[in-house]
């Protein structure tokens, strides 16, 4: 990369890192919760990545910042005038108590047994959620309004936006600079060979508990920054699904790639908010393409797109239709299926004496009688695989 | 005072006994192999002496304090370091890193996160001139699983000696290696172990005879002699147990 290159990719960014700050409330907060869902994947990713822990219970440390922020706040509303922009770092403090106290029990041991440890300190404060009220907020949960300090009124997002950026980029400079540094180095190390690390004089369990604590304080970062644009939270935050969102993301994205998890955190999010609205098997999709990644591209997104710098362009882009090909078909099918089981369709068909009824898909009449309906999906997926087939052909050949 | 004194030590897995009373004197400063058929207890002696192990009774002291309670990474911190037999190191750093965690260990570089490691002097220094030492200069920047066996052997040996120990416990540094590479190893030792007590397990009796001032004999998890060389090469009961067999 020259220095043009290099001028014009930081322009780039900047653009599209500035650009929410003209955004209205509804993109502004997509635009929140992309950074945020990035932070916290690359935080809980220092971990894996560096130590070859896998934590399967990060929701804990994210909602103790994000239940921390809304306390602060409230206290805010009560009089305690501590400005918002300060506000996150209650998050980062309860991360890093809680992650401490949590990081010393689990890195006792390691591989499976530090896993299923952090899921059980995560069920644990789940289950608890609800029965501390004064904590919590019940099923509830607790919320709280903005208040207005250094000039401004934080009541529109994208303000609050200018606060999320900021701490974020500190966020993603303290995870770099991180790994270069000599406990970094060291993490990386005890990820190889724990053992020798002993032999070298280096106390492995307290450089796990300080890489713990540390992946803990920053998801709880990113956790108080979702607070303060939310300005509610409640128990569900500890919930299986915010655990297991940065293991998901991370893995799209290409764990062993600093900015992989970022990526993958960026495009679910992106893409779970506007097909949300559009279909209500976004989830089904979301693990449909986690199966699909982690069986045939186990560096990830990121991480294959950087291994595969060399091959030819025309290869990648058949590659990509044939992706595009095959989940085109099976997006179609997946959305037909779950019209036609529906007990809604079950009725109207009933009503017309038991025959085929056409329904609408994408803005389509389709019949489910008509052959066509079925054989275009299935020609395109053959295509899609045949692209496959060629192109897998023409590597062995070459 | 002995540098590693040991003294009826046993250890036992279930219901087998492998190291069977074992009392050892290793003087400072001196060159001492212990030797001894397949499964005499070699490996798991050294793994007694270093922590990994503890063992099931008897005493183990290094430089006259008492150690066999103590985890490895204690151990290593007084002084005592130790080489693999199988070759382990870590898989994504490179030489150069890897020599560097063996020096900031030394250097008491341990829990700092508020600045890289590349911007201190004094470390970077070090292993250069450690790598140096083992001839893995043009090396430095290569992968450590990515380097022909010998040189992942000499990078073990390098991030050993980048302990500064005083007490060096070598696991067949030259197994696994051509009459040429094994003389090489074998003159790098001697070099960069002067002035240092070192313990070695090996299975090459020209590199034991060469290398060494005294030997030690270990059969079926007993020492059955311990002496200089020319006395261990006239003892009929090595003869018998072990050296017999193994010099033709």
């Amino acid at each position: 990369m020259n220095r043009y290159h290099r001028i014009a990719v930081c322009l780039a960014a900047a653009i599209v890192l500035l650009a929410p700050l003209t955004f209205s409330d509804r993109y502004a907060n997509l635009a929140i919760r992309i950074l945020v869902a990035a932070l916290f994947a690359t935080a809980f990713n220092l971990l894996w990545r560096q130590a070859r822990l896998l934590s399967f219970g990060h929701g804990v440390y994210f909602g103790a910042g994000m239940f921390a922020a809304v306390h602060l706040m409230r206290a805010n509303e009560a009089g305690l005038n501590v400005p918002l922009i300060l506000v996150p770092l209650a998050g980062v403090l309860s991360g890093l108590i809680i992650g401490l106290l949590c990081g010393f029990i689990a890195t006792l041991r390691s591989g499976a047994y530090f896993s299923m440890i952090t899921l059980a300190i995560a069920e644990l404060i789940y289950s608890l959620g609800p029965r501390w009220q004064a904590l919590f907020g019940g099923e509830a949960g607790i919320s709280s309004m903005r208040i207005p300090s250094m000039g401004l009124s934080f009541a529109a997002l994208n303000e609050v936006y200018l606060i999320v950026l900021g701490w974020s980029a500190l966020g993603f400079v303290a995870i770099r600079f991180f790994a270069k540094t000599p406990l970094g180095q060291i993490a990386y190390a005890l990820g190889d060979n724990e053992r020798r690390l002993q032999f070298l004089g280096y106390r492995t369990h307290a450089v796990k508990v300080c890489l713990f604590a540390l992946s803990a304080a920053i998801s709880g970062l990113a956790g108080g920054l979702l607070g303060i644009a939310a300005e509610n939270v409640d128990y569900t935050v500890f919930g299986p699904a915010s655990s297991a969102a940065p293991v998901i993301q991370t893995f799209i994205g290409g764990a062993d790639v600093l900015f992989g998890p970022a990526f993958g955190a960026a495009i679910l999010t992106g893409f779970g908010n506007v097909f949300s609205d559009v279909t209500r098997l976004w989830l089904l999709y979301q693990g449909l393409a986690f199966v699909v990644v982690v069986m045939f591209l186990p560096a990830g997104i990121v991480g294959s797109l950087l291994s595969s710098k060399k091959r030819p362009l025309r290869e990648a882009i058949a590659n990509t239709l044939a992706v595009l090909l095959c989940s085109a078909s099976l997006i179609f099918l997946c959305e037909s299926a779950s019209i036609l089981l529906s007990d809604s369709y079950a009725s109207l068909r009933a009503n017309q004496g038991g025959s085929w009824v056409s329904y609408r898909l994408f803005n389509i009449e389709l019949l489910p009688s008509s052959p066509i309906v079925w054989a275009l999906p299935l020609i395109v997926a053959l295509a899609g695989v045949l692209v496959s087939c060629k192109l897998k052909r023409q590597e062995e050949a070459a | 005072m002995s540098a590693i004194s040991l003294s009826a030590v046993r250890k036992r897995f279930g219901s087998s006994e492998i190291i069977r009373g074992v009392d050892l004197e290793v003087n400072t400063g001196e060159r001492h192999a212990l030797i001894g058929p397949n499964g005499a207890g070699k490996s798991t002696l050294f793994n007694l002496i270093s922590g990994q192990f503890r063992p099931t009774s008897g005493q183990i002291l290094l430089n006259g304090q008492r150690s066999d309670r103590d985890p490895p990474e204690t151990i290593a911190r007084r002084g005592l370091a130790r080489s693999f037999q199988i070759t382990s190191l870590f898989a994504r750093l490179t030489v150069f890193e890897t020599v560097r965690l063996g020096v900031m260990a030394n250097q008491g570089v341990r829990f700092c996160f508020w600045r890289t490691a590349a911007s201190q002097r004094e470390v970077t220094n070090d292993v250069l001139a450690l790598l140096d030492d083992v001839n893995l200069s043009h090396r430095a920047s290569v992968l450590a699983a990515e380097l022909p066996y010998s040189e992942q052997r000499a990078l073990e040996l390098a991030v050993t000696l980048a302990l500064r120990p005083e007490i060096i416990l070598l696991d067949e540094p030259t197994a696994g290696m051509s009459v040429e590479e094994a003389a090489q190893t074998v003159a790098l030792v001697r070099r960069l172990t002067a002035g240092r007590t070192l313990l070695v397990v090996e299975h090459d009796m020209d590199v034991v005879f060469s290398l060494c001032d005294r030997i030690s004999v270990l059969v079926h998890g007993q020492i059955i002699a311990t002496g200089a060389p020319d006395e261990i090469t006239r003892d009929e009961r090595v003869n018998e147990a072990y050296l017999g067999k193994g010099l033709h």
